[in-house]
């Protein structure tokens, strides 16, 4: 179980992570990309992460919907609204809740997966984050159906993401500026796909050293 | 890595050049207090309001296109990223002047979501707003799935003429058929000789061989997905003008308006020898040129290269593609 003060910590983690990335993400988005990915994370985390760390006693939900609302409108580009969205609907799945579960986290991952199939227009083998997104979430929702604790359910998750990483290699972009490039983009794995996935390992990290 | 452009801290390329732009044009133009978006200071009251949000780094777009018989507001992104939902709110909210506001939506994934979102936002304020997404470039998608294509140079067609249009008084509902009608009249096709750079990360954008062109670029430096070997500019013209004359199709006794688009680092004098090519091809198949824009307007960094855009133009469009406007990063 997670409490409040535990997913601020987390959030915190999540967002040096990305700002520790910043230029192996740029490179991975600069072969098929625009080259921004990682300074845009980067610059998200940056605010999201002042935000997270300046609000004292919030809710499981407050640290989330913070951390998201700061991404939307800090992130820009349509990584604001696609990883904010994310974070958005965790916060809406923690509702009320004062210690979050692989419950609570299955469901928000799942809800954030349908937001960004809808905001994006994205969907599996289209090569985008999509494809990371989707087995983390099947993962996530059959550890839980089988009753397993948070750090297995996401050490599972981590394995289902980094697959699904690779599932993007031999892709045609269907979404994404990448699919301007038709099949010169088949070799390259999708940053943001990649980007998702070194999110899910950084959960896993901080639930394996709890 | 050493960025070779003249900047200061890259985390603040987006506020220096907003500090820089309503300096110089203090007298038309004003910065939102607490928002990245830059709006006229004299607008007239009882008119339709013409926005759009965009990535920075290619200026004059958009912030050069605001001003009279040009756009009211221009919400300004990050590097090649569109502004969050909250600026581009902020610009509707600010440009409302009383019949609405039309925001234009360069399609990608960014500009689409990022607008529908403050759209959504302005309905749920009781705001009457439309928004129309614009499509040209010919690369990105083929015929038949135009709504698939991306938007690049040849939006400036829409700012110019859907402005306009507005200034003359039409409601909401007109305004947004008049940009969907010039959206559907205009076709883009790009070609990149040298690659820019990200001002933010110092890499270049895409990798190019010295005898190669790319053809199909984007605007924000995504490589393209053909290549062919550089020739003269009649040679490229001739590629160019092919392809668009037969996506539309473009016929004879059709009147069009000509935007031969400078990507940042080609010369005028390359984009006059250019046009030259162009005018000499479209007028042998019988197409009449009108009032051609010929210059940097949207450009990609320093990237070498054209984006050459027709638009096809009744009376209507040609008085408004014709008026003046003070708007400082367009003229023609």
């Amino acid at each position: 179980m997670l409490s409040a003060k535990q997913i601020q910590e987390l959030l915190i983690k999540i967002a040096d992570m990305y700002i520790e990335k910043q230029d192996e993400l740029s490179k991975l988005d600069a072969v098929i990309g625009d080259g921004d990915h990682g300074v845009t994370m980067a610059r998200g985390s940056k605010a999201a992460k002042i935000k997270v760390s300046e609000l004292e006693d919030g809710t499981c939900r407050d640290y989330f919907k913070t951390f998201g609302r700061t991404l939307v409108s800090t992130l820009g580009g349509a990584m604001g609204p696609l990883y904010g969205s994310i974070f958005l609907e965790i916060s809406k799945a923690c509702k009320g809740k004062e210690e979050v579960s692989l419950n609570e986290l299955s469901e928000g991952f799942n809800n954030g997966l349908l937001k960004v199939m809808e905001l994006g227009g994205a969907k599996v083998g289209d090569k985008t984050m999509v494809d990371s997104i989707h087995p983390t979430v099947e993962a996530l929702k059959k550890a839980n159906e089988e009753g397993k604790d948070l750090a297995n359910g996401f050490e599972l998750a981590v394995k289902a993401a980094e697959e699904g990483v690779n599932s993007t290699i031999p892709l045609i972009a269907r979404r994404g500026r990448s699919r301007y490039l038709q099949e010169k983009a088949i070799g390259h794995q999708d940053a943001g796909a990649t980007s998702f996935s070194y999110l899910i390992k950084t959960i896993y990290e901080y639930l394996k050293d709890m | 890595m050493i960025v070779k452009k003249i900047i200061n801290n890259p985390d603040n390329i987006v506020s220096d050049t907003i500090e820089g732009f309503v300096k110089a044009y203090e007298d038309k133009i004003e910065k939102l207090p607490n928002s990245n978006v830059v709006i006229r200071k004299n607008m007239e009251k009882g008119k339709v309001s013409v926005i759009i949000g965009n990535g920075s780094g290619h200026e004059p777009a958009c912030i050069g296109f605001v001003g009279e018989n040009m756009l009211t507001a221009n919400a300004y992104g990050g590097v090649f990223a569109a502004p969050s939902p909250d600026t581009l709110y902020d610009a509707i909210e600010a440009s409302e002047n009383g019949k609405g506001v039309c925001v234009l939506i360069s399609n990608h994934a960014g500009d689409v979501i990022n607008s529908k979102m403050a759209i959504d936002m302005a309905d749920d304020d009781d705001i009457l707003c439309k928004g129309v997404i614009l499509y040209d470039d010919i690369a990105s998608a083929p015929k038949g799935e135009e709504i698939e294509r991306r938007g690049t140079a040849g939006t400036l067609f829409n700012y110019k003429i859907t402005s306009s249009y507005a200034a003359d008084g039409h409601d909401l509902e007109e305004v947004a058929k008049m940009a969907e009608k010039v959206r559907d009249n205009t076709r883009t096709l790009t070609v990149a000789t040298v690659p820019g750079t990200s001002p933010i990360t110092g890499y270049k954008m895409f990798e190019i061989a010295d005898d190669e062109i790319e053809i199909g670029m984007g605007v924000h430096g995504e490589a393209a997905a053909h290549t062919m070997k550089i020739g003269t500019a009649e040679e490229i013209a001739k590629v160019m003008c092919k392809k668009l004359i037969e996506d539309k199709p473009y016929e004879k006794g059709d009147e069009v308006a000509v935007l031969v688009n400078g990507c940042g680092q080609t010369t005028y004098m390359e984009l006059l020898i250019f046009y030259n090519e162009v005018e000499k091809i479209l007028s042998e198949a019988g197409i009449k040129t009108y009032k051609p824009a010929i210059g940097n307007y949207i450009t990609t960094q320093e990237m070498g290269g054209i984006a050459l855009a027709f638009c096809k133009l009744d009376e209507e469009m040609k008085k408004q593609w014709s008026k003046t406007t003070d708007a400082p990063g367009f003229h023609i």
